[in-house]
């Protein structure tokens, strides 16, 4: 699949989604979507319990919008854990992570749910589609997170993006697609809310090399055009090859930061 | 928030499972509906059956043996009410209708019952067929009596195996009647002349040779054209062709009055009183050293209360059992979490509140309660009526189970505690940690 200009959103039903949500038609939202807002992390350090050591120390990050950041290292650097302070699933021991002007450390569980919902979007090694729903209705779950009915253009626009990602939506069910067609109705859902923030957790790890590779392609195409913040936890050079911006992990600890050649 | 995807996914994907915690509250549901709704239906199929006895008389004895025999004609012995004590009922001012009752015979198993046409009357309001009897060797069946009018048949002393080998009474009765159906144990009896079970048992007949002459006497006195003819002819002939008259037109004397004298006792007296007043005192006046007179309906009432204790076990047998299959239920769910503790980190992940994640979890527990006791509702309706057409084929007395507020009650109540108990996956679903769950540990 080509990973070029087709797979921005068209505009007007870009602008229409974003009009829906800023009106709170289907999810509600305050957001800006229209541009990734910086992150700046200070001091962070993640452990459990008070004498142990932390497993994930970071003194000092920042990260321009629209980056492609990869993030490598062995099993257990603690490149998940980063993941999961950066989106607000975890809470650090000490220090903060700001995205713009939000401190996710202050927000409460609730309100870090609805900037998570508004900001990100997801995707994970092993898809976590919901087998027994078809693939748009797999992309639109999220829309059934805060509003009862889903509007007309969300569906609109999740139809898009399962076209766009090359996956019919006249599937009976996810369980029927091969792996690849299953991560990119991942990555569709990932990008139903046009999310600011990508967070890939190795989304090419269950994948074949050509499946691999078109998942890579349609992502990083994605945050490339429409100037999104891409962070990706991989081990996988295809994936990491594409980054513009790499951190290298080792024991909680970061090793590298370093500008993509 | 609409978590029906997901919850209809999660049936979807256990189904199998998801069936078993259906049928099994299906199960416990219908085991108290069913008993509910069959003790019910047998209240008021005995009550019915009970409603045209208001009164018994009968010798002293258990009230409920009498109740047994005469109401829903379950044979056993029982004393003789006497003569003279019960023809008194025929002529007391209190009374409205009295009908004396003679058990004993039975023909396949089917009660053969010895009283009067009034009897019959009172208690199907008529025939549906053919005509009352009018002799001694003649019947009329309850509605459920498998024979047909211009049938005979021989009835046999006592019931059962016994009666039917050994003890016939070598006389050959003809159905003549049907009555209409009562929807009571009478359905499946055979009444035929009292006077009939006091003539094969060699008893009086309950009336004088004097009711035969009278009534000859007031023939002759009418003076009818047929006996002016007779007196045409000579003295011999004239005798002979009289006899051959009487013998043509000899009618047999059935039911009331009776010869107060030389009556033979009875099992049991049916009375009908005017008043309620009246009732109470028939009641005392024939609780005496030789009768008893009870309201059906105190032995019923005692027998609900026993019925009532026994049901009462019952019931608490079945909310055991109830609690026992929510606690299963309970357990494989909670069980079943686990396996969805990911699937729900996952939606965490996207950005679903956790009230997404308890709605859902609760949902899902509630719909296979709610599926679950409506099917437990229906089944234990079922069950019932099944029941109940056994009871009825067996008793013959009409039973219909419904579904009532106490059943609904149940089930609402089952409902209402397994929406209860749907809070406690969710609840434990809703306090996991995200990212311990996204990890898998």
């Amino acid at each position: 699949m080509s990973a070029s200009s087709d797979l921005s959103m068209p505009a007007s039903t870009s602008s229409e989604t974003a009009s829906a949500i800023k009106t709170g038609k289907g999810n509600s939202s305050d957001s800006d979507n229209s541009t990734s807002p910086p992150l700046a992390i200070n001091d962070l350090s993640l452990g459990f319990g008070k004498q142990a050591a932390p497993i994930l120390s970071l003194p000092h990050l920042g990260v321009a919008p629209g980056t492609l950041l990869g993030v490598a290292g062995p099993s257990g650097s603690g490149k998940s854990s980063l993941l999961y302070l950066l989106s607000g699933l975890l809470r650090p021991t000490k220090g903060s992570v700001h995205w713009g002007d939000t401190d996710l450390t202050s927000l409460s569980e609730g309100a870090c749910d609805t900037w998570r919902r508004q900001h990100v979007g997801f995707i994970f090694q092993d898809f976590h589609l919901i087998g027994e729903l078809p693939p748009l209705e797999n992309v639109l779950l999220p829309a059934g997170f805060h509003g009862w009915r889903i509007p007309a253009d969300l569906r609109a626009r999740a139809t898009t993006l399962l076209d766009l990602v090359g996956v019919p939506t006249n599937r009976g069910s996810v369980a029927d697609l091969s792996r690849g067609e299953q991560q990119r109705v991942a990555i569709a859902r990932a990008l139903l809310f046009d999310p600011p923030i990508l967070l890939a957790d190795e989304p090419t790890a269950s994948l074949d090399a050509v499946a691999a590779d078109n998942c890579a392609d349609i992502l990083f195409a994605y945050a490339r055009e429409n100037n999104r913040t891409l962070i990706v936890v991989s081990h996988d050079h295809t994936v990491i090859d594409r980054c513009t911006r790499l951190l290298q992990f080792e024991k909680g600890r970061l090793l590298t930061n370093a500008e993509a050649a | 928030m609409n978590p029906f995807p997901i919850v209809f996914a999660s049936l979807r994907r256990h189904w199998v499972m998801n069936i078993l915690f259906i049928a099994l509250i299906a199960v416990a549901v219908a085991i108290g509906v069913g008993i509910t709704a069959q003790e019910r239906a047998l209240r008021q199929g005995s009550a019915h059956a009970a409603d045209k006895f208001d009164i018994l008389v009968a010798a002293p004895g258990s009230h409920t043996d009498i109740v047994m025999n005469t109401i829903f004609l379950r044979p056993s012995a029982v004393n003789l009410l006497e003569g003279p004590i019960w023809s008194k009922l025929l002529d007391d001012d209190r009374v409205d209708f009295a009908a004396p009752l003679a058990f004993g015979d039975s023909w396949h198993d089917h009660s053969i019952i010895g009283s009067t046409a009034q009897f019959i009357d009172y208690l199907s309001g008529g025939l549906r067929d053919g005509a009352m009897f009018a002799d001694h060797e003649e019947a009329v069946i309850g509605a459920a009596v498998p024979l047909e009018i211009g049938d005979t048949f021989e009835p046999a002393h006592g019931h059962g195996f016994e009666a039917e080998e050994h003890h016939h009474h070598g006389v050959n009765i003809t159905v003549v009647g049907r009555m209409n159906a009562t929807g009571t144990p009478w359905d499946s009896a055979i009444i035929v002349p009292v006077e009939q079970v006091w003539e094969v048992h060699s008893l009086a007949s309950g009336h004088t040779e004097n009711d035969h002459d009278e009534e000859h006497e007031h023939e002759h006195a009418t003076g009818s054209p047929e006996h002016a003819d007779h007196d045409t002819h000579d003295d011999d002939a004239a005798h002979e062709h009289e006899h051959e008259h009487e013998h043509e037109h000899e009618t047999v004397k059935l039911g009331p009055p009776f010869d107060g004298l030389d009556l033979p006792g009875v099992p049991a007296m049916v009375v009908h009183p005017k008043s309620i007043a009246g009732a109470y005192g028939i009641r005392s006046s024939y609780r005496t050293d030789h009768s008893t007179a009870f309201f059906p309906a105190e032995v019923l009432v005692e027998m609900y209360q026993m019925l009532g204790n026994a049901g009462a076990v019952m019931r608490w047998m079945a909310l055991g059992t109830q609690a026992l299959v929510v606690a299963a239920i309970l357990a494989a769910v909670l069980a079943l979490m686990q396996i969805y503790r990911k699937q729900f980190a996952v939606l965490r992940a996207l950005g679903a509140p956790r009230s997404y994640i308890f709605g859902s979890i609760w949902l899902y527990v509630a719909i296979l309660v709610v599926f679950g006791a409506a099917i437990g509702l229906v089944l234990g309706w079922g069950v019932a009526q099944a029941v109940s057409q056994v009871f009825t084929a067996e008793t013959g007395m009409a039973m219909t189970a419904t579904i009532g507020k106490p059943e609904l009650g149940l089930a609402a109540g089952f409902v209402i505690i397994g929406f209860a108990l749907a809070l406690v996956p969710a609840f434990m679903l809703y306090r996991k940690p995200v990212v311990e769950a996204l990890r898998g540990s």
